[in-house]
């Protein structure tokens, strides 16, 4: 698969509401997954039929909160359509929450490492960057806290993300210190240089590649708008 | 030990309010050991230093190599004091600076000229813009993860770039001369000049020394081709050997530039020609405000001094031998695969399989808490100050930073 240029900031912001809702999921068992589906014609659907934005508004839904999804789709899966916006609009409020919750980290921590590999895995200067990592996994967690998330390539293959680490190993590790310091990350508010600096973060294992990641995923909040 | 880093942080912290990211470039805290390492330092002398915390360190960086002679050293201060009496810049250069390009050219033995500026990347890049000039070629080949300055060409940062910036640059694995010879041919006439360190020392990695005959047939390749020959002693000038690297490999560049041990800690660095560049490099600009700072060039003259005249390559050579050896025996008393790559002088600490460098890091931690300032991805540097007592202390502490590693481990 290969996304067109133009395409991938809409599809990132795609896979973040598909990640978000992954995770929502995963605490509240009646919610819906919001799989992504990028349709021709610059349409994107969001959990099956029901939900399908063009691009431009999907963008425009993340960083307003709120865009025109298409209309004949909606009405023609009306019921489908109003689970995937009820599940839209309850992880939103978790994210706008002004609460470090623990629930709203793991949303927001998911969603971002996500769009990190979307772009680790389409976006050619990045592509590029991760050219000589072929076989790894990188940690994201907060201290003392039972939340992990693994950002992973495997034999050349995709990055992906999951909750566990498909495999023994590690190669680096990225450790917020508390709730509060995650939450500033997956807001874009982290000095990701002064923060390891105050302890705020700590960074360990293969420091050129978590230098690399760490490039892509400030590109991808620098372009990718966000309700945060 | 648990050393005390209230100040340090305090003053990070407002560093981080003025300076994007509070320390930048290679001394940035995420480089090194960012809750281990202090991120200021108050002052030093000979091999070692206290923070600002007034924590005491016995140092293996040695100012990331610009310290050759150790911190604070007697004559240099002085040389560089009696100058800073009479002024540092002015309109027009000071007599030092004729007195400094003697004494390099007396030294370095291929040398007919020379110029000067402040750092490494200032002649590294226009090493490079001479040959060009000289030959009207566009290209310039180097090792494949090398590093050669800050500028656009070479930089291996992340942000501010264009792919234009590298579009001249081509690269070679280090050692592989086959691929350096397909290189070459691949773009015939074109290539104005190879530019090579004298061993491969690349941040994150062990060093690789140069097979037997790789700088013959670097040479070799030069001579048949053309090619401009530049090599970077930025780094590793004055460490090797008094007279440059080349002489310790036996080759001859067209170019040199030196610059880190130079001053010994003073701001110099200057790039040394063969006679038949000097009309070529006339014309390609060189300047800077303060590039003809006297201060720096006094002590330059004293470094270059000291080092002829109390062999100091081949101390710091033989004092990095011994440690090395000492590093070894405590690391095969407590089994642990810890090996020394690089010319002893410059060690770069590796563990077998630690590809992801969790246990340097580790290690390297544990040392710090006993006052070594052993860094995880850099080569460390001996300095002629560093004797066998410091030396020794080292590598007890070391062995006793190994032990506790290995029973962090076991747990």
């Amino acid at each position: 698969m290969s996304i067109p240029v133009e395409r991938l900031l809409p599809y990132a912001a795609a896979i973040a509401i598909e990640a978000s809702s992954s995770e929502f999921c995963s605490r509240n068992q009646k919610a819906k997954h919001l799989g992504v589906n990028l349709l021709p014609n610059q349409l994107i659907s969001l959990g099956g039929n029901g939900l399908c934005f063009k691009d431009k508004n999907l963008l425009k839904a993340v960083k307003s909160g709120f865009a025109f999804p298409q209309v004949f789709d909606f009405l023609a899966n009306f019921k489908s359509g109003c689970k995937s916006i009820v599940t839209l609009l309850r992880i939103q409020k978790i994210l706008t929450s002004k609460t470090a919750s623990l629930e709203k980290i793991a949303i927001g921590l998911r969603a971002g490492v996500s769009t990190t590999a979307v772009f680790a895995n389409y976006d050619p200067p990045s592509v590029e960057l991760l050219r000589g990592f072929k076989n790894d996994v990188i940690q994201f967690k907060v201290e003392g806290h039972d939340l992990s998330f693994f950002l992973y390539r495997l034999d050349g293959n995709l990055w992906e993300v999951d909750t566990f680490n498909p495999t023994k190993r590690i190669s680096a590790i990225l450790s917020f210190k508390c709730p509060l310091i995650a939450t500033q990350a997956i807001s874009g508010f982290f000095d990701h240089l002064a923060g390891v600096g105050l302890g705020h973060a700590s960074v360990s294992g293969n420091i050129p590649l978590l230098d690399k990641i760490g490039y892509i995923s400030r590109i991808v909040q620098r372009k990718l708008p966000s309700l945060l | 030990m648990s050393f005390s880093h209230e100040i340090s942080d305090d003053y990070f912290a407002r560093a981080a309010n003025v300076i994007p990211g509070g320390i930048y470039g290679h001394v940035a805290p995420v480089a090194g050991l960012p809750r281990h390492f202090p991120h200021y330092i108050k002052t030093a002398k000979g091999c070692r230093f206290e923070d600002v915390d007034g924590n005491k360190w016995l140092d293996f960086m040695c100012g990331f190599g610009t310290i050759l002679h150790g911190y604070l050293h007697p004559e240099i201060e002085s040389a560089a004091s009696a100058q800073r009496q009479l002024g540092a810049v002015f309109n027009q250069p000071s007599p030092v600076m004729v007195e400094l390009a003697e004494s390099l050219i007396e030294k370095v033995n291929f040398a007919n000229w020379v110029v000067f500026a402040k750092n490494g990347s200032d002649l590294t890049t226009w090493a490079v813009r001479v040959a060009r000039e000289y030959s009207g070629k566009p290209y310039v080949i180097k090792a494949r993860g090398a590093y050669h300055g800050v500028d656009a060409w070479c930089d291996p940062g992340l942000g501010g770039k264009i792919k234009e910036d590298k579009a001249k640059v081509l690269e070679f694995t280090w050692n592989d001369i086959e691929e350096l010879k397909r290189v070459v041919s691949s773009h015939k006439n074109q290539i104005s000049s190879i530019i090579l360190t004298p061993y491969h020392h690349a941040a994150f990695s062990p060093s690789v020394m140069p097979s037997e005959t790789f700088w013959a047939d670097v040479e070799k390749e030069c001579q048949s081709n053309n090619i401009i020959l530049i090599l970077d002693d930025v780094r590793v000038g004055g460490r090797l050997n008094d007279g440059g690297s080349h002489e310790y490999f036996d080759f001859t560049p067209d170019l040199a530039v030196y610059s880190k041990g130079l001053g010994n800690g003073y701001a110099i660095s200057a790039c040394v020609g063969k006679d038949f560049l000097k009309d070529a490099s006339k014309d390609v600009f060189l300047t800077g405000s303060c590039w003809n700072d006297a201060v720096a060039m006094a002590a330059a003259i004293k470094s270059l001094e000291i080092s002829h005249s109390e062999n100091v390559a081949e101390s710091i050579l033989a004092k990095g031998d011994y440690f090395v050896k000492g590093m070894a025996e405590k690391a095969s008393e407590n089994e642990l695969p810890f090996i020394f790559t690089g010319p002893p002088s410059m060690p770069y600490p590796w563990f077998e399989g630690d590809e992801n460098l969790f246990r340097i890091q580790k290690f390297c931690e544990i040392a710090a808490g006993k006052g070594l300032y052993f860094h995880p991805h850099h080569n460390w540097f001996i300095s002629n100050a560093h004797e066998k007592n410091d030396l020794d202390e080292a590598i007890e502490l070391a062995g006793e930073a190994m032990s506790e590693l290995v029973r962090l481990e076991s747990v």
